[in-house]
């Protein structure tokens, strides 16, 4: 089987089966643009290596998952937050890499990998309270004294009754 | 990096996994977040709750030009999909069973929605709220009561609920189907202040005249109606009044009363009534279409009743519900076939605004964002 080398931003190279990268439909058309497996090293300026690490390994897992289909709606995409246990596992890092994983995948165009980094972002929002949920991602509140009070009122029904 | 840090479309990204309800919660955590809940998507998201499924079937329906249909042999309540599609606002507002909860606390009467879990659990056990509340808690968790009447987002989620009924409309473009009874698949507004006021320039508005079977020439307008709306409320409500001799435990102004005294009503606590919502209660929609206006149109037409004519009652659950009896009617027309009638039916949705909206979503999630 073919291999390619991706480049980090950190320049670090990382040998990878052409089939894993291409699941990044960035490096596919890459590729296909290129016409044959090219030579040199395809760099990914915006990933770094431990980033990239983690989106290869997801690769690797899911490669060979079917494509997502090219019309597939966006609102039935977002009908479940349910997210598969070894993507459970696979997510559990920190925020910054979470944030990070989510940013690579949109840039190198995994759209499985996207969904499942907004939805475990998403799951950590919900059932929560807007502080709490600021807790959880250390967000200022930034809404004025006069917001601030109507959002106060507007909690008060929150309670349990 | 910090989820703030991430590009705002990647931010849409991660609340559109959210369900509308929770919308209301997270559009208080920071303003960019309330921003994006007002924006377009997440008002659609909230408006419209599921994917379109174009072949569900309803007796008497001219076309299903959307929203999932509520049929009697479905499991759970019409926004409940099979394809288990999140409850929307709309879906709540057009449910078979609407429950407001008004409450006189501190001097203001407060307003809340109930979400309710099951309507055909309510229906056949119709003794309450207190099955309802199980059935929702359920699945859903204790918070039931969501009170969004002063919420934000309100201005920005519309309701249109347009015209006069949209069935029976032949297509003149297509005589062969009129003379077969078939239906226009086109979608629009349908308006009948519409026809008037626009009648001259029909052209530049790209609105189209058919004749409708009855005579009457109906406009079909793409383009989203300025004029009021018109709701009808096709109640009856149901109203639970508190006994008089119960007082009032629960509300924090009368935490001064003996500790024994503490506590929750009871279903027990209230005396059902059907007094209120005989007639049907129109909403004109004259200083706009939101849903904040439409639920402040029940709110006074029921504190009217209520809360200023007997100022005994400190609190009502209405219920507008449109119970079997109501919803089923047998057409003598058409020789006694069952005719399902669908509150809904009066709704025009324009179909394109859905599509464009997510060829519009496609390209927002396919924006390539750099790092650093």
């Amino acid at each position: 089987m073919s291999q390619i080398t991706l480049l980090s931003s950190d320049n670090v190279e990382m040998k990878v089966d052409k089939e894993v990268a291409e699941r990044s439909i960035l490096i596919k058309n890459m590729l296909e643009d290129v016409g044959e497996t090219p030579d040199q090293a395809i760099p990914i300026p915006n990933v770094n290596e431990g980033v990239l690490r983690k989106v290869i390994e997801w690769c690797e897992h899911h490669r060979n998952d079917p494509p997502p289909p090219a019309d597939e709606d966006s609102d039935s995409r977002k009908k479940s937050t349910d997210i598969e246990e070894w993507d459970q596992k696979f997510m559990q890092v920190d925020q910054e890499m979470l944030f990070e994983i989510i940013l690579a995948a949109n840039y190198l165009d995994i759209k499985p990998l996207l969904d499942v980094g907004c939805k475990t972002v998403a799951n950590m929002i919900k059932g929560k309270s807007p502080e709490e949920i600021r807790k959880t991602f250390n967000i200022q509140n930034d809404f004025t004294p006069e917001e601030e009070d109507q959002i106060r009122r507007e909690n008060e029904w929150a309670e349990d009754r | 990096m910090h989820i703030l840090q991430l590009p705002v479309e990647l931010q849409q990204e991660i609340l559109f996994n959210l369900a509308w309800h929770e919308h209301f919660i997270a559009s208080q955590v920071c303003q960019t977040w309330a921003s994006i809940f007002t924006s377009e998507k997440f008002r659609r998201k909230r408006y419209v709750y599921d994917k379109i499924n174009p072949n569900v079937p309803l007796p008497g329906s001219p076309t299903n030009w959307g929203f999932q249909r509520y049929l009697p042999q479905d499991e759970g309540p019409p926004w409940r999909s099979r394809t288990g599609g999140e409850l929307s606002l709309h879906g709540l507002l057009w449910s078979e069973v609407l429950i407001m909860v008004l409450r006189r606390e501190k001097g203001e009467v407060k307003v809340r929605l109930l979400v309710t879990a099951d309507a055909i659990g309510y229906l056949t056990e119709p003794k309450g709220l207190g099955l309802l509340k199980q059935f929702h808690e359920k699945r859903y968790g204790r918070r039931s009561f969501y009170d969004i009447t002063d919420s934000p987002l309100l201005d920005y989620d519309k309701l249109y609920f347009w015209g006069k009924r949209a069935a029976k409309i032949p297509s003149s473009t297509n005589t062969e189907s009129t003379k077969k009874g078939s239906l226009v698949k086109r979608v629009g507004f349908l308006n009948s202040i519409t026809n008037a006021l626009h009648s001259s320039d029909k052209k530049e508005d790209k609105e189209f005249s058919e004749k409708e079977s009855d005579g009457i020439t109906p406009v079909i307008s793409e383009k989203l109606p300025t004029d009021p709306p018109v709701v009808l409320f096709r109640g009856p409500a149901r109203i639970h009044r508190l006994k008089k001799e119960k007082h009032a435990r629960y509300i924090r102004d009368f935490k001064s009363l003996p500790s024994s005294e503490h506590g929750y009503w009871t279903t027990n606590d209230f005396e059902e009534d059907y007094g209120i919502g005989a007639e049907p209660l129109h909403y004109s929609g004259s200083n706009g279409d939101n849903i904040r206006e439409f639920l402040d149109t029940i709110k006074k037409h029921l504190t009217k009743h209520l809360f200023e004519c007997e100022s005994s009652n400190l609190a009502c659950w209405c219920i507008f519900d449109a119970e079997h009896k109501y919803l089923y009617t047998y057409d003598q027309q058409l020789g006694n076939s069952l005719s399902h009638r669908d509150p809904r039916r009066n709704i025009w949705v324009r179909t394109a605004i859905l599509r464009n909206g997510e060829k519009q979503y496609k390209l927002d999630s396919l924006t390539r964002t750099r790092v650093g």
